[in-house]
């Protein structure tokens, strides 16, 4: 009885986390991320783990520091799929946004993903894998209400949204792996040109 | 939970059940007794102030896992601190809830969506999706009313004792206790979980509205506001609804489980409507309510954009625009134009920039994020002139705005800049 009441609890963490494999990723070598979209070249080793949509990297622990990059997205899509219990998709992105209208879209994401106050700020041009991309500054309270922050680093091409974020709690592990998720996205190098850089507009 | 009622029950029952409160007290006969010592007839005979169920008991169980529950409401990450407006909506609570004011705590929430709990061990959860949809304190004191009216009637317990006579008591307890608390999380997906399962009965919220008019009656509060609650909320919805939909049997979102509020807002506006002509001096208290909700209703509306319920929140809008003495139109028209602007249907941008333009000379102070989304909507519409215009108005009230240095890159974009230097 207690080894099929084992076997019960080892088969439902397996149902739970999924089809989804942590690995460790060492620095000093490019990773392919972003379904194939762009490389980086971390400095540090983070373990990774893939999502349907995204894959979340973290050094301490996915509550307390989390590079996530998305796979691309397209117009029309959305950043998070529907919730379980709710036939509400996360909001679309649209390929005709403003980098402004793109911010706002990155802050109503993360709020759809069960962030708290989501704040934006600091939106500004910024090098994304030598294209003309986008970053910007974000605050947020976790749901049992730990103060947090990040940035995002982005890229509108050829109609697609390229995204990575950084977040972690503002105590500690944020000023700790800001360094090296920023050093991450200096180092981005795209894989696939889908066109020309779209230039900052309205 | 402030959930929406179904008609289950024959007219004659259901009336019963929203005139319980009163009957015990001689006021459904309007006129002829007086409100004082209604609650005192009606409570569960054994239910005291400073009631804490024993350990042992099922109740001391629904207890202990809501004690645990409210632990972490009271770090969460939405929960809303501000100590002017829990100490304002605490003193309504503990004036309508009177001996058992102790029994009760309030924690408001920000959640954008229409709604207020209350758990068995008397933690209640206030929306900031209701409080921005209440329009005075006589309407905040209805909501509040009904909530300790599930509590006195400790409908919990009832809920729980119900559902376990007819199903597997551990599974029915881990449904019911897990969604307590939820409101922290602020997951719209969550949200409908708890509703499927900690809703309470029918016949419960029809005793809760019950309680409302009662104690927000005695508590001086006009009863003809609590149906007015509802009156809008259909509104509201019937909003989000196609054409062929209005009028009809509502179905999906939240009337999907809570369905058909027109019956309650009849018997509630009959009854309020009885109610109020006992008197002519009921409270209202539109210009308290407003003192304490003003510097909150910016982030409230903010809130409402992020979950995208569009034409709910523009319907809304106009209702408060429309809304006598209303302080502020011009940042409510703000709020009208940056709902169409995300919504992004045909012909939204126009609207959009005709109801920015109208905030800029509408009373009231208009945000001056106002002059960039107008700047937004005109560059998309392709009039570059007056977009550029309207972002350096933006530059001129902001030159120091985070996103000042986009701004003017964004200008630089359009053909017709006469000069982006500032």
């Amino acid at each position: 009885m207690r080894k099929r009441i084992v076997f019960a609890a080892l088969l439902t963490a397996v149902l739970a986390t999924g089809c989804q494999q942590t690995t460790l990723v060492k620095g000093g070598e490019p990773v392919t991320v972003a379904d194939g979209a762009y490389s980086v070249l971390p400095t540090a080793s983070w373990a990774r783990t893939d999502f349907a949509q995204e894959e979340f990297w973290t050094q301490n622990g996915p509550r307390l520091d989390r590079v996530v990059f998305y796979d691309p997205v397209e117009d029309g899509e959305s950043l998070f799929e529907a919730k379980s219990g709710s036939d509400e998709d996360g909001p679309e992105f649209y390929a005709d946004m403003s980098l402004l209208e793109v911010g706002e879209f990155v802050e109503s994401s993360l709020t759809f993903s069960g962030l708290q106050d989501v704040r934006t700020s600091q939106l500004a041009a910024a090098d994304f894998g030598g294209e003309t991309g986008f970053r910007l500054e974000i605050a947020a309270y976790t749901e049992d209400g730990l103060e947090t922050k990040g940035f995002a680093r982005g890229m509108i091409k050829d109609g697609t949204l390229y995204l990575m974020t950084f977040l972690a709690p503002a105590l500690h592990y944020h000023d700790v792996v800001r360094e090296d998720a920023e050093s991450m996205a200096d180092s981005i190098k795209l894989i696939s040109a889908r066109g020309q850089p779209a230039a900052p507009g309205v | 939970m402030l959930a929406l009622s179904a008609c289950q029950t024959s007219s004659a029952n259901k009336q019963a059940l929203y005139e319980g409160p009163l009957q015990q007290q001689g006021t459904v006969s309007v006129g002829e007794g007086s409100l004082s010592d209604g609650i005192a007839t009606y409570r569960l005979s054994d239910l005291q102030p400073g009631h804490r169920p024993a350990d042992n008991t099922t109740e001391g169980g629904l207890w202990y896992v809501t004690d645990k529950a409210e632990r972490r409401v009271r770090t969460a990450g939405n929960r809303i601190t501000d100590p002017a407006l829990n100490a304002y909506v605490e003193r309504v609570a503990c004036d309508l809830a009177r001996e058992f004011c102790g029994d009760i705590r309030v924690y408001i929430v920000r959640v954008p969506a229409f709604n207020a709990s209350m758990a068995p061990n008397g933690m209640m959860q206030i929306w900031s999706g209701f409080l921005l949809r209440a329009e005075n304190e006589a309407q905040l004191a209805a909501v509040v009313s009904h909530e300790i009216g599930h509590y006195l009637r400790r409908h919990s317990l009832e809920r729980f004792e119900d559902i376990r006579a007819k199903s597997n008591a551990a599974a029915v307890f881990g449904i019911l206790t897990a969604g307590i608390g939820f409101g922290f999380v602020g997951s719209l997906a969550q949200i409908a979980i708890y509703g499927e399962a900690f809703a309470f009965s029918r016949d419960q919220e029809r005793e809760a509205d019950g309680y409302g008019l009662l104690l927000m009656s005695e508590a001086g509060y006009d009863p003809r506001e609590y149906a007015v609650i509802w009156d809008k909320l259909i509104r509201e919805f019937d909003a989000t609804l196609d054409e062929d939909e209005k009028g009809s049997s509502r179905h999906g979102g939240f009337f999907a489980t809570h369905p058909q509020p027109e019956e309650r807002q009849a018997v509630l506006r009959d009854l309020g409507a009885k109610l109020a002509a006992t008197r002519d001096d009921w409270v209202v208290g539109r210009a308290s309510y407003l003192e304490q909700i003003l510097p909150h209703r910016t982030g409230f509306l903010e809130d409402e954009l992020k979950v995208q319920h569009y034409d709910a929140i523009l319907a809304r809008l106009d209702m408060m625009l429309a809304q006598a003495g209303e302080p502020n139109p011009a940042e409510l028209h703000f709020f009208r134009g940056e709902a169409y602007r995300l919504r992004r249907e045909d012909g939204d941008r126009e609207k959009a920039a005709e109801a920015y333009e109208t905030a800029l000379s509408a009373a009231g102070t208009a945000p001056t994020e106002t002059y960039r989304s107008l700047g937004l909507v005109y560059g998309a519409l392709g009039e570059d002139a007056r977009a550029t215009h309207a972002f350096r108005r933006y530059l001129e009230a902001r030159p120091d705005a985070s996103d000042a240095g986009l701004i003017r890159e964004m200008m630089k974009g359009l053909p017709s800049r006469p000069d982006v230097t500032s």
